[in-house]
């Protein structure tokens, strides 16, 4: 009968009825929405902030005075790919070698020293112990460097930086010479950093024609981390057993960096801080942005769904009277309202879910050009917040209504 | 004498209907007060973040054209170029340090600190303090405190190493320390090998003309690295946020439209009887428009009031400061206020319309 | 030429037929009853004659105006300048109090006066309820509100609908006199709709309905006697 009776009562109230629950499947969508983007948001934005620059380094470790001026010393290539088989090694999303040369230019008649890099541009390498491959090499780490002309294709092509290029007058497409050997400019580069001055040409001919096979002298990763709270700023070295293990576990940019060091042999791994730091901070800024967008999203969403409610059930104040006149009590009466307003709360919770995927789906697109993760959590949230507020909101109508004797409503006072 | 009495009828519909009123004015309350907070932190979001980015470091480094040092005072003269955030002169040089040369860089360490940078140990305090790289404190396997003897062309200079610092970068091959100490060290005085400039974000490209036109003598490059990151990562937040706002204007609307178009159902009766005893359609939806249009002003002005401070506590509470204000806001408000509560009954009046005064009232 | 000219009207619903083809007239200054079993039509037919619904097909000529013809603000002009109407139900404003239910009416119509409101009321009886409002009044008072409001703009065309559904043989006494009275001295002309054959023994022809057609049409004088 109770079924019954609701059922009447959606058909009779159709606009009402379709007026609160669009009411709550918007307000739920909303909510939603923004949960899915709150909770995405900080993965996103780090995944952004990787493409502005590596944030480890790694170098051979220091020994002495000497190591700091020559750049004589190097890291085995063979431990590149070990890094991805350390414990974060999901989170290494670029790893660039370089091998630091000296070599003599002649170009335009003119004839001096640069520094020649040996680099990968794009190589894919086989994971350790796993099938398949990852991509390491500059555009991997360093996303954003553009090249003028094109990157190069085959060993006898280079890229130049700009400041060397302008130094001996070199352009895309020339021919030039580099310790007597013949090459080919397929692009400059311009990164207003110390590069501007450097050589490119692929790591394996470089390491070939100076006798350094398997030599590398930096290499540097870039490594998706958890933002370094206050925790993570504390000396490794004076840390209890425990408190190493949580931080050896936990994504710190210096704790990768960490376990890195342990890859190569004879290394020293440091975070690149002015990227590390940073990167942190945004990240904690954008994150709290958004939650704190969230909440008041949901206060005044739920108040706005209360609105809606109350000003619909107010009009029905008058079927409550009757209902009350005609011997119904107390109770069948708020069963009644409240059975209604939770068959709302489900349907406008469930479009609103649904609804949200789509809205969210498409931020994400427009904005990090890829898809936020979608929640399946999120649908009895919905649902279960969506008829908590939805009851609320028939609260205030129903003791309102249950207060006022019958009589009075049904000669239409409001 | 007519408007007299809409006025009347007008008075009586609100004082009678306080409650009714009320509840929407507050559904028109919230709706603005959400949009307006969201539009406020929109529109401040680039400059927090931005702000926020600022230790990402410089994003311009000018260096001299022709030789290799330029006054002490193009610092000066960068500074006072508008969105110009800091511009921090540097020096380099070189000194023996036993039989290894090292770099030297001469420095506003204030400045450092304010950057946040950290350093292990002590920042420098006392003249004749400095700090070293990391590569140095492994190299001479120093401890805080310990003197290093650094030669320069005057001679030979004992100094502090008060802490260490660890970048990542060419810093930690270095010893960095005052600029006085190092312009001693190397025997010049006034004058920079560098200047490091953080302009704002976004406006990079002009920034570097207007330091060429300035000063035609220097050599300006945008650093890619910072200042590609920033620009991008500040489009995007900002795109982030203006979608945000776009979603929330809608279910804001959509919200106060299902709340006024509840209010609007339950006058049908009145409606249709207005339209049975001889009223217009025009005269019925001009009296349901006024109440819109004061439930729609009540609400864009509280709106206004609560949302701008929801904007500031969201922005304390993120970036610890506040949005500067926007002159358009309070008018954005009003008009979004009057907009979405006069559209969200205007339609369901309309709907009322359309039917025959005997349909409704026999719905009744 | 007749002041209300009523053209075989069809009046359908989804559900129902209410009205299967209506034709009457109606002269100017004539007083016209319409009696017939409940759902017979009477109240769409006053309804269709008032401009508050739209027949079906035929046509509704009132005052030499095709009422099927006119735009919805004309229609309001219309209803406003002609019409009267009392209806079945008690329909009120119920933020608003006697007086004002009465005024709103002389406000859409021209210019609301209270004194004339107040005076609208005293005629039917409610000058004690003045500043009461619907909910605090009986259900007969408040269709005396209803009957003070459609009378007081003067209307050449009074339409009720079972006015004195609700009233006690006093006030449906006082109601016809005052009915009698603007009849004879003003001419109104009046459709009025009842079961009470005491009512309908006022005025001057009983149209019965039934089953959405009109059975019979008998002068009053016929019945009487
Ligand atoms: N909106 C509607 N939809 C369907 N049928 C309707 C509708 N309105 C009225 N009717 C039907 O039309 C017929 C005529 O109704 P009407 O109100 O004119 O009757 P009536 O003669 O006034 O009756 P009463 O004396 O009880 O007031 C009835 O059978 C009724 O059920
Ligand atoms: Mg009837």
């Amino acid at each position: 009968m109770l079924l019954n009776i609701i059922g009447r009562s959606f058909l009779n109230q159709k606009k009402s009825m379709a007026l609160m629950t669009a009411s709550i499947a918007v307000g739920t969508a909303l909510v939603a929405s923004l949960i899915t983007v709150s909770l995405d948001v900080a993965a996103k934005v780090s995944k952004e902030l990787r493409s502005f620059g590596a944030n480890i380094l790694v170098e051979p470790k220091v020994e002495g005075l000497a190591d700091i001026s020559g750049h004589k010393r190097y890291l085995r290539s063979e431990d590149i790919a070990k890094l991805k088989a350390i414990f974060w090694r999901h989170n290494i999303v670029g790893i660039a070698p370089f091998l630091k040369s000296d070599a003599v230019l002649s170009a335009g008649g003119k004839e001096g020293g640069v520094t020649l890099a040996g680099a990968w541009y794009e190589k894919e390498i086989p994971l350790p112990g796993e099938a398949g491959n990852f991509t390491a090499g500059i555009k991997t780490v360093y996303s954003w460097w553009e090249i003028k002309g094109r990157w190069p294709q085959g060993k006898d092509e280079i890229i130049a930086g700009v400041s060397a290029a302008t130094q001996y007058s070199i352009s895309p497409g020339d021919s030039i010479l580099l310790d007597g050997r013949r090459v080919t400019v397929s692009g400059t580069l311009e990164t207003g950093g110390p590069e501007d001055g450097w050589m490119f040409m692929d790591l394996a001919p470089l390491q070939e024609v100076k006798g350094l096979d398997g030599k590398v002298s930096r290499v540097l990763v870039s490594a998706l981390t958890t933002p370094m709270d206050d925790f993570a700023y504390k000396d490794p070295e004076s840390m209890s057993i425990s408190e190493y293990e949580k931080w050896y576990c936990t994504g710190y940019v210096t704790s990768i960096a960490k376990q890195a060091e342990e890859v190569f042999e004879g290394s020293s791994a440091r975070p690149i801080w002015q990227v590390a730091a940073t990167e942190g901070k945004v990240l904690e800024k954008i994150s709290l942005l958004i939650y704190l967008l969230c909440a008041s999203a949901l206060a005044a969403s739920a108040i706005g769904v209360s609105t809606t409610m109350i000003m619909s059930l107010l009009r029905r104040v008058e079927e409550i009277a009757l209902m009350k006149a005609l011997g119904a009590d107390r109770w069948r009466i708020i069963t009644l309202f409240l059975a209604e307003g939770i068959l709302i709360g489900i349907a406008g919770g469930l479009f609103g879910y649904l609804f949200s995927i789509g809205v969210s789906e498409y931020i994400g697109l427009k904005v990090f050009d890829s898809g936020l993760q979608q929640r399946a959590v999120l649908l009895p949230i919905a649902i279960g917040s969506a008829i908590v507020i939805s009851a609320a909101g028939t609260v205030l109508p129903i003791r309102r209504a249950l207060s006022i004797r019958p009589g009075i409503i049904l000669k239409g006072a409001r | 004498m007519k408007r007299r009495w809409f006025l009347y009828f007008f008075k009586r519909s609100l004082s009678q209907r306080k409650g009714r009123v009320a509840i929407a004015s507050l559904a028109v309350v919230l709706a603005v007060s959400i949009i307006t907070s969201m539009i406020s932190i929109t529109s401040g979001v680039r400059e927090k973040l931005g702000s926020e980015l600022k230790a990402y470091g410089s994003n311009i480094i000018v260096s001299p054209g022709r030789g290799s040092s330029f006054p002490f005072e193009t610092a000066e003269a960068i500074r006072r170029i508008d969105d110009v955030e800091y511009a921090v002169g540097q020096v380099f040089t070189t000194a023996r340090l036993g039989k290894e040369s090292i770099e030297i860089i001469g420095l506003d360490i204030a400045k450092l600190r304010e950057a946040g940078w950290r350093v292990s140990g002590e920042w420098p305090q006392k003249e004749g303090e400095v700090l070293a790289g990391a590569n140095l404190k492994a190299a001479l396997k120093i401890k805080p405190d310990e003197i290093v003897s650094l030669e320069g062309g005057r001679g030979r200079t004992d100094f502090r190493v008060s802490g260490f610092v660890e970048r990542g970068g060419a810093e930690d091959n270095a010893v960095i320390m005052p600029m006085a100490s190092a312009w001693r060290l190397a025997g010049v005085n006034g004058v920079l090998n560098a200047v490091l400039v953080r302009g704002r974000a976004g406006g990079l490209d002009n920034l570097v003309s207007e330091i060429k036109r300035g000063l035609p003598e220097v050599s300006v490059k945008t650093f890619r690295q910072v200042a590609s990151a920033e620009e991008s990562l500040l489009s995007k937040m900002q795109l982030l946020m203006s979608l945000v706002t776009i979603v929330v204007l809608f279910a804001a609307a959509i919200s106060v439209a299902s709340t006024m178009g509840a209010n609007i159902l339950e006058r049908r009766e009145e409606i249709g009887l207005m339209k049975a005893i001889g009223a217009t359609g025009s005269g019925i939806r001009i009296f349901y428009l006024a109440e819109a249009l004061l439930v729609g002003f009540i609400g864009g002005t509280a709106g206004f009031i609560l949302g701008v401070a929801s904007a500031q506590a969201v922005s304390r509470g993120a970036f610890g400061s506040f949005i500067p204000a926007q002159w358009y806001l309070p008018l954005a408000s009003l008009i979004i206020g009057l907009v979405i509560s006069a559209g969200a009954s205007y339609f369901p009046v309309r709907d009322v319309l359309k039917y025959n005064p005997a349909v409704i009232l026999r719905e009744e | 030429m007749p002041l209300i000219t009523v053209n075989s009207i069809i009046k359908e619903y989804e559900t129902a037929h209410a009205l299967r083809g209506v034709s009457m007239e109606v002269k100017k200054g004539e007083w016209v009853n319409i009696m017939g079993a409940s759902g017979s039509g009477k109240s769409t037919l006053l309804n269709i004659i008032g401009g508050l619904d739209s027949a079906t097909s035929g046509d509704v000529i009132i005052d030499s105006v095709n009422i099927e013809k006119l735009s919805e603000d004309e229609l309001a002009v219309f209803r406003r300048e002609k019409i009267g109407i009392i209806f079945q139900q008690a329909h009120l404003i119920p933020y608003l109090t006697a007086v004002e239910n009465v005024m709103i009416a002389q406000y859409f119509h021209s210019m609301a006066d209270e004194s004339e409101a107040k005076e609208a009321l005293q005629r039917v009886g409610l000058g004690q309820r003045l500043s009461h409002r619907p909910s605090q009044l009986s259900g007969g008072e408040q269709q005396r509100i209803c009957i003070a409001r459609a009378l007081i703009n003067s209307p050449e065309l009074l339409l009720a609908d079972e006015p004195t559904g609700n009233l006690d043989r006093e006030n449906t006494k006082m109601i016809l006199e005052l009915l009698k009275k603007l009849h004879s001295e003003d001419h109104f002309t009046i459709v009025l709709v009842t079961h009470d054959h005491f009512v309908s023994t006022h005025g001057d022809r009983i149209l019965t309905m039934e089953d959405g057609h009109i059975i019979r049409d008998e002068p009053v004088n016929d019945l009487r006697s």
